[in-house]
């Protein structure tokens, strides 16, 4: 069952007068629980794609389905509404919020949706984030006091904390040492697990990209391999089953 | 929302010189307009009050009447009925006044002084004497018949010591030449302004100068228990007393002429016969004050816009430069979900918390200024007297004007900083979390 | 008892004559208002006040006069000193008028007013009024220097006049006044008018020099004296605002 299908999806940027293609019609499909690897050098598209996926942009042709929904015709406040509900975001550069504490940063989304939970609940959820990302001692830790990793892994249990069905994580160990790179991706394997989250992330260090189940490379907004578990696999998700 | 406003708060706090110097800005143009507010408020009180002081009431009584020649003799001669009148009304009196008075010329060891003299009852006015700063001589010397209290200035002109008599060159109440003689009693420091256009006598002497007789005088004054019910109690009277004694209209049709000029101008056009009586009050005479005190009130709301014209723009600024500083921030709490309106808000309260956290520390920065002010004496002989509270500035603050002053303030800063926020709210989430900052 | 009841007849006979002898007062002060007014002419003169004040500078005014009686119109017009050349004084009907030809403006006054801060009323210069608004109350025989003269006493018969009691010295062979006290309300001296130098004019006789002594302020006086008194015609628009304001430019 695809949780994500892009259908002959183009995004062009205007630069001026100047027409930028970044993505000249990629397809594919997404599977429930993966954790998937868009791979490619800078400029490829990588990042075009997550946001495309995300809902924090919209293609310029095609069609993006999200848990089989197709997306281009949603306006702003709904795709708002989307993305707190089903989708998790990591960025390359953690993109916490300053003026709130470890703890404060992750309950952030909870606070945006109108399911409410009790108090002790929430306070649990969060607490066991922290603990699984490992900063129980960082809880009441403003940003800037916490190293890269440490920030990072805030950035997960945010992405986390409203148990979205998918996380994507745009270049989450651009900005860390190779070490803390690996500490990171493994983390998210691990969730991944956990929690059976679709984990997409992007990257174009070539090392972590094998941690993957199923690995799509670009090169200058195309496809050029799309391999899960070994296999290649199709452009459409699979109909039926 | 309750996240929305603890985020603006933080943020405020985030960049605390740059909060606190555009709540610096709107304190200030706030401590402004409240001071020129408090001050106009108190302004006709104290000016209002004064003056009921100096002119012993606040409803006036006075006599007018018409000669075969056409002329205008002033005085009341028989008040029993207007005193009966007065006293069958629940009017909130507290006594009445009799007062005579004229201008004439002091002459003292050849030097001239013109000189507008009051002549008073003075064992029923003693709330009068108590009020007056004297500075050499007596109150008590004004049992001598002919005795007088003249402001330092007047006496210091004429090089008069106390015991010292001097000649009075004054018309009486039919324009007759007459010459008197006052014997300095006291005096007193120089009250200012209007004040000091007067010197006190006593009403017998006086009378008897102006050649009005036994039983007459010139003003009669109603003093009432509080300032606020002189127009009602005036109206009432008024009403009271049409039909029993003659009286001038009171309603001046014409708006640029004033009401006690409109009354002078009836005095001169019509024709009667016997004593007519001319009613005004401490608000006819000073409407001028409201006058003033409605420019006040323009002018410091003219100061509040211009100000704020000022501060609005230091805060679109300020804003634009914020919204800019945090794209990427904006960029990502929109991808974690947060709405357009959503952003607005997270702007507005900032401005909103500024506006109110300058609006607070410029109310309670006037209040000590003020209070401050309110402290130092400045003495019943200083020109500004008229403007005091026994020499004390006083202040009052009407609530709709604090409250409008914060609606100003308010919607002033939410316009200032809207279109920031719009601006941050309209931003592209994949645009925004491109931008490094 | 003969002697002494032919003493008493001649007493009496001699206050009759006495009586009979003394003029009919209220038809001196006819007379004496006769004197100063030109009922059947214009009348014209040029004034010089000269006024002293303790401590002052000498205040030197000079006016132009023209008098219409028979209508009560008057003119007065200041020609010196400079700042003041032009303010001018009308009487038309009941009102009188002061023109400020600085403000352009004319605003009610009365003959009561002193003339520049003199001693001097409008009133002193034009027509006489006192028949109509005495009484002699007292009179006695005296001299004024080498002049034979009555003393009279006049009380106002009404309120409205500006002295309350006025002595006068008039000269007995020409009924002119020689000299005048004024009184206050009070009974008190205020000023003191010495009128010399009488000069014909028509067939009247006005003084060509008046001094009015302040008994108030002491010290103070106004010298007036008259020049080229005329009673010829004068032209009717004298009489008008108009000529005032043409005057002042």
């Amino acid at each position: 069952m695809g949780i994500i299908e892009l259908q002959d999806v183009q995004k062009v940027y205007q630069l001026g007068k100047v027409e930028v293609p970044a993505v000249k019609g990629v397809s594919f499909c997404i599977e429930k629980g993966d954790f998937i690897s868009i791979a490619g050098p800078s400029g490829s598209g990588k990042t075009t794609i997550l946001n495309m996926i995300g809902l924090i942009d919209q293609a310029t042709s095609g069609e993006v389905l999200i848990d089989g929904r197709p997306t281009s015709k949603l306006k702003d406040a709904e795709l708002t509404r989307m993305r707190h509900e089903t989708l998790g975001f990591i960025f390359q550069s953690f993109n916490l919020i300053p003026v709130l504490n470890v703890w404060e940063n992750i309950e952030f989304p909870l606070l945006l949706g109108k399911t409410r939970v009790s108090k002790a609940e929430k306070a649990g959820w969060i607490d066991h984030l922290i603990e699984e990302v490992g900063l129980t001692e960082w809880r009441k830790h403003k940003p800037n006091e916490l190293s890269g990793g440490q920030r990072q892994r805030v950035a997960i249990a945010r992405a986390l904390v409203t148990k979205p069905q998918i996380v994507l994580a745009d270049e989450p160990t651009a900005n860390l040492d190779s070490a803390t790179g690996e500490q990171i991706i493994e983390l998210m394997k691990r969730i991944n697990r956990e929690l059976e989250t679709t984990f997409i992330f992007s990257t174009h260090d070539a090392k972590i990209v094998d941690i993957a189940d199923h690995i799509i490379r670009l090169r200058d907004g195309l496809i050029t391999e799309n391999v899960r578990r070994g296999t290649p696999v199709g452009a459409a998700c699979p109909t039926g089953n | 929302m309750i996240q929305e406003i603890n985020i603006a708060l933080r943020n405020l706090n985030r960049q605390k010189k740059r909060s606190f110097l555009l709540a610096g800005a709107i304190a200030f143009g706030i401590m402004i307009v409240t001071l020129i507010n408090g001050f106009s408020g108190s302004f006709v009180e104290n000016v209002n009050e004064n003056f009921s002081h100096l002119m012993a009431g606040h409803i006036f009584i006075e006599g007018v009447e018409k000669t075969t020649t056409g002329r205008n003799y002033y005085f009341i001669s028989d008040d029993k009925i207007l005193i009966d009148t007065i006293e069958s009304l629940d009017l909130p009196l507290q006594f009445i006044t009799k007062r005579s008075e004229f201008s004439g010329n002091l002459v003292y060891n050849g030097k001239t002084l013109q000189q507008n003299i009051v002549g008073a009852d003075w064992s029923k006015e003693n709330y009068f004497s108590e009020r007056m700063m004297i500075l050499d001589g007596s109150f008590d010397n004004m049992s001598e018949p002919q005795a007088i209290i003249l402001s330092k200035e007047v006496a210091d002109r004429l090089s008069l010591g106390i015991g010292d008599r001097m000649l009075v060159r004054m018309k009486t109440y039919t324009g007759q030449q007459n010459l008197g003689e006052f014997v300095l009693a006291a005096i007193i420091a120089d009250p200012g302004l209007i004040g000091s256009m007067s010197a006190y006598a006593n009403l017998d002497y006086v009378n008897q100068l102006l050649n009005l007789q036994t039983g007459e005088y010139k003003i009669m004054g109603l003093y009432l228990s509080s300032m606020k019910p002189i127009d009602t109690a005036a109206d009432t009277l008024y009403k009271a007393l049409e039909g029993k004694v003659q009286l001038f209209t009171r309603d001046s049709d014409d708006e640029e002429t004033n009401f006690v000029e409109a009354m002078m101008q009836q005095g001169k056009e019509e024709e009667w016969e016997g004593l007519r009586y001319r009613l005004y009050t401490l608000n006819d005479i000073l409407s001028e004050v409201q006058d003033l005190v409605n420019v006040l009130d323009t002018a410091s709301l003219v100061i509040l816009l211009v100000l704020f014209v000022i501060i609005m723009v230091g805060i679109t600024n300020t804003f634009r430069m914020v919204m800019l500083e945090r794209v990427r921030e904006i960029g990502t709490i929109r991808a974690l979900g947060v709405q357009k309106k959503g952003v607005l808000r997270l702007f507005l309260f900032e401005a909103l918390f500024v506006g109110l956290l300058g609006f607070t520390a410029g109310l309670a920065s006037a209040g000590i200024i003020m209070a401050v002010l309110h402290q130092i004496n400045w003495g019943m002989d200083t020109p500004i007297f008229i403007l005091l509270k026994n020499g004390h500035m006083t202040f009052k603050l009407l609530p709709w004007q604090v409250i409008m002053n914060l609606l100003v303030v308010t919607a002033l800063t939410l316009l200032a900083a809207w279109s920031p926020a719009r601006k941050a709210a309209n931003l592209e989430p994949a645009h925004a979390l491109r931008v490094q900052n | 008892m003969r002697k002494i009841a032919t003493v008493l007849i001649l007493l009496m006979v001699m206050s009759v004559a006495l009586t009979a002898a003394e003029p009919d007062f209220q038809e001196m002060l006819r007379k004496i208002d006769d004197m100063g007014n030109f009922a059947d002419s214009d009348f014209y003169a040029e004034y010089t006040l000269t006024s002293q004040k303790p401590g002052e500078p000498v205040a030197v005014t000079k006016a132009q006069m023209f008098r219409r009686d028979r209508n009560e119109q008057f003119v007065f017009i200041i020609l010196e000193p400079q700042e003041d050349s032009g303010k001018g004084y009308l009487k038309v009907d009941d009102n009188v008028w002061i023109y400020d030809p600085q403000s352009r403006a004319f605003n009610h006054s009365s003959l009561k007013e002193e003339i520049q801060n003199t001693d001097t009323k409008n009133s002193d210069l034009t027509s006489s009024s006192l028949a109509e608004d005495y009484t002699v109350t007292r009179s006695a025989e005296g001299t004024l220097g080498a002049f034979p003269v009555w003393i009279l006493e006049l009380t106002a018969r009404n309120n409205e006049v500006s002295y309350a009691k006025i002595i006068i010295w008039v000269h007995k062979a020409s009924s002119l006044i020689l000299k005048e006290e004024d009184y206050s309300v009070s009974n008190r001296l205020l000023r003191t008018v010495a009128y010399s130098s009488y000069m014909k004019v028509g067939d009247k006789f006005l003084p060509g020099v008046i001094t009015q002594v302040d008994n108030v302020a002491i010290g103070e006086r106004t010298i007036v004296q008259m020049a080229n008194p005329s009673v010829a015609v004068i032209p009717n628009d004298r009489f008008t605002k108009s000529f005032l304001e043409r005057a002042s430019n």
